[in-house]
């Protein structure tokens, strides 16, 4: 490597940009604000801590509690549309990784493909919050042990929003702000409660606690067979539909070609293709898997054979702001 | 034993709460720099960079000593990766706050004169027109002054192929930025 020509021979154009982009610095304080994070004591709470002082980075400008109670009497946010989509159960494996959430930990800025809204929710961000709001009391209700849900939030105002969630304290912690049209998706439980709050003014614009769901269906549900042939499909473009949480599932893959390995791949909840089985020509399997969960099959040579995605299974509760 | 090794010893007893100011201390301008680099816009960058930090705290047991800035740089990779597949599904532009105040471009003749805002905003134009695989190698190794073994590990790719990306990515970044700096003296971007 060293043998390579440097980046910047012999032009000071290019000279000067790679300067300026090893020059450039994060803007005052923020390495401060990280490190403030640590003085809450512990690493195990520094988490929490680091998701406070950003969040206090930007509170800056915001406006008193007491303020905003007086601005209480514009409770229209109380009709506002909380959009549930529920369907069986959250996959068990996923409350493990759900544990770490009263840290902040589960703060997933993506969007897998499938757990976006549906398109009639994906609207243009033109809803105006000025005139919303909800009374700003303290939390009362706070969170408790429930059920692991997906949820995915959806900033429909015009303006940033502050989303907080209500802990075991009942006190609120900053989980994310989403620009207008943005999404939040993340993992709570169902008896968790949360809050958006307009970043600008603080304003409270909504709350909710997650709905009950109901009990998981202890029979999974038996997905038609993926038969794969040596039909080779033409568009191999990287998967669009990611794996999404969703009620216990079936799926046999059956492989009817006559010669070479086909190979099955998982595709994640991030859309990237996992390898699970080799099948054998003729031979079958059956996956233990999830109703909305991606597949994949390629043969020897990588084409694409099977591009599976359910449609419409999902868990996760989607929720309009305001 | 080398003099190292007890060192490493003691890095690795040291407090959890040491460790992540530690690594706080030494690598957060350059993750946060990274993420920059590799699209989050500027009003997001110390929110990722926090995020990447969670991660890294959370998993800091997992983490073995000295090799916290591959890991909070693997980590900023997939948070940058996650950024832009989240801001693509809005149509938001990769480089939406690189800062060139809103389409005016220097006048021909007077790159001299470009300030460092605008020095940024180019850089972010010529990276943000190279292939994603060669912009990884090329920011970790030639901005970020990460060693092979460590771009290698970042990426999960072997290092010869992190030499061979990062000599077509010194190719392709010095193209498109003469490129650029001709469209400013032709007065025009392309």
């Amino acid at each position: 490597v060293n043998d390579l020509p440097p980046t910047d021979a012999g032009s000071p154009f290019v000279r000067s940009l790679v300067q300026a982009a090893k020059n450039e610095a994060p803007p005052g304080g923020a390495k401060a604000r990280a490190l403030a994070g640590l003085s809450a004591g512990g690493a195990g709470a520094f988490a929490t801590a680091a998701a406070v002082a950003s969040t206090s980075a930007r509170g800056a400008r915001r406006v008193a509690p007491s303020l905003i109670a007086l601005g209480g009497a514009l409770a229209m946010a109380a009709a506002a549309a909380v959009f549930v989509t529920v369907r069986g159960h959250a996959p068990a494996g996923a409350l493990a990784m759900a544990t770490a959430e009263p840290a902040g930990a589960k703060l997933r800025m993506i969007y897998a493909a499938g757990g976006s809204p549906p398109p009639d929710r994906r609207a243009a961000p033109a809803a105006a919050c000025e005139g919303v709001s909800v009374e700003d009391r303290e939390p009362t209700v706070c969170s408790q042990p429930g059920r692991h849900e997906p949820i995915e939030v959806l900033n429909t105002c015009g303006e940033e929003i502050d989303l907080y969630w209500v802990d075991f304290q009942c006190r609120e912690t900053f989980t994310a702000r989403l620009a207008p049209g943005e999404t939040l998706r993340h993992s709570t439980f169902d008896t968790h409660p949360w809050r958006a709050r307009d970043h600008r003014t603080h304003r409270l614009l909504k709350e909710w606690v997650g709905p009950a769901l109901p009990e998981p269906s202890t029979e999974p549900v038996v997905l038609p067979d993926l038969v794969i042939t040596d039909r080779v499909l033409t568009a191999d473009v990287a998967p669009t539909a990611c794996s999404r949480p969703s009620s216990k599932a079936s799926l046999r893959f059956v492989n009817q070609r006559s010669r070479g390995v086909s190979v099955v791949f998982w595709v994640d909840d991030d859309c990237h293709e996992q390898v699970q089985k080799r099948l054998e020509p003729g031979e079958s399997w059956t996956s233990n898997t999830r109703e909305a969960h991606a597949w994949r099959v390629r043969d020897e040579s990588g084409a694409l054979l099977a591009d599976y995605a359910a449609e419409g299974a999902d868990d996760t509760v989607y929720v309009a702001v305001p | 034993m080398t003099l190292a090794s007890p060192l490493i010893a003691l890095r690795s007893l040291a407090p959890p709460v040491d460790r992540v100011r530690a690594a706080v201390d030494a690598h957060y301008d350059g993750v946060w720099r990274f993420l920059r680099r590799m699209g989050v816009a500027d009003r997001d960058a110390e929110d990722a960079t926090q995020q990447v930090l969670l991660v890294f705290s959370q998993r800091l047991s997992t983490v073995k000593a000295g090799a916290e800035r591959s890991f909070l740089f693997g980590t900023a990779l997939r948070v940058a990766a996650d950024y832009r597949k989240a801001r693509s599904r809005q149509r938001a532009v990769l480089v939406e706050d690189a800062g060139a105040s809103d389409g005016e471009h220097p006048a021909p003749g007077a790159l001299h004169a470009l300030v460092e805002r605008e020095l940024l905003a180019c850089v972010d134009q010529v990276l943000g027109a190279m292939p994603a695989e060669l912009r990884e190698v090329f920011v970790l190794a030639d901005l970020e002054e990460l060693t092979m073994a460590e771009v290698a590990r970042v990426l999960s790719i072997p290092p010869g192929t992190v030499a061979s990306r990062l000599r077509r990515a010194r190719a392709v970044f010095q193209e498109n930025a003469l490129a650029l700096r001709a469209s400013f003296e032709r007065g025009s971007l392309p």
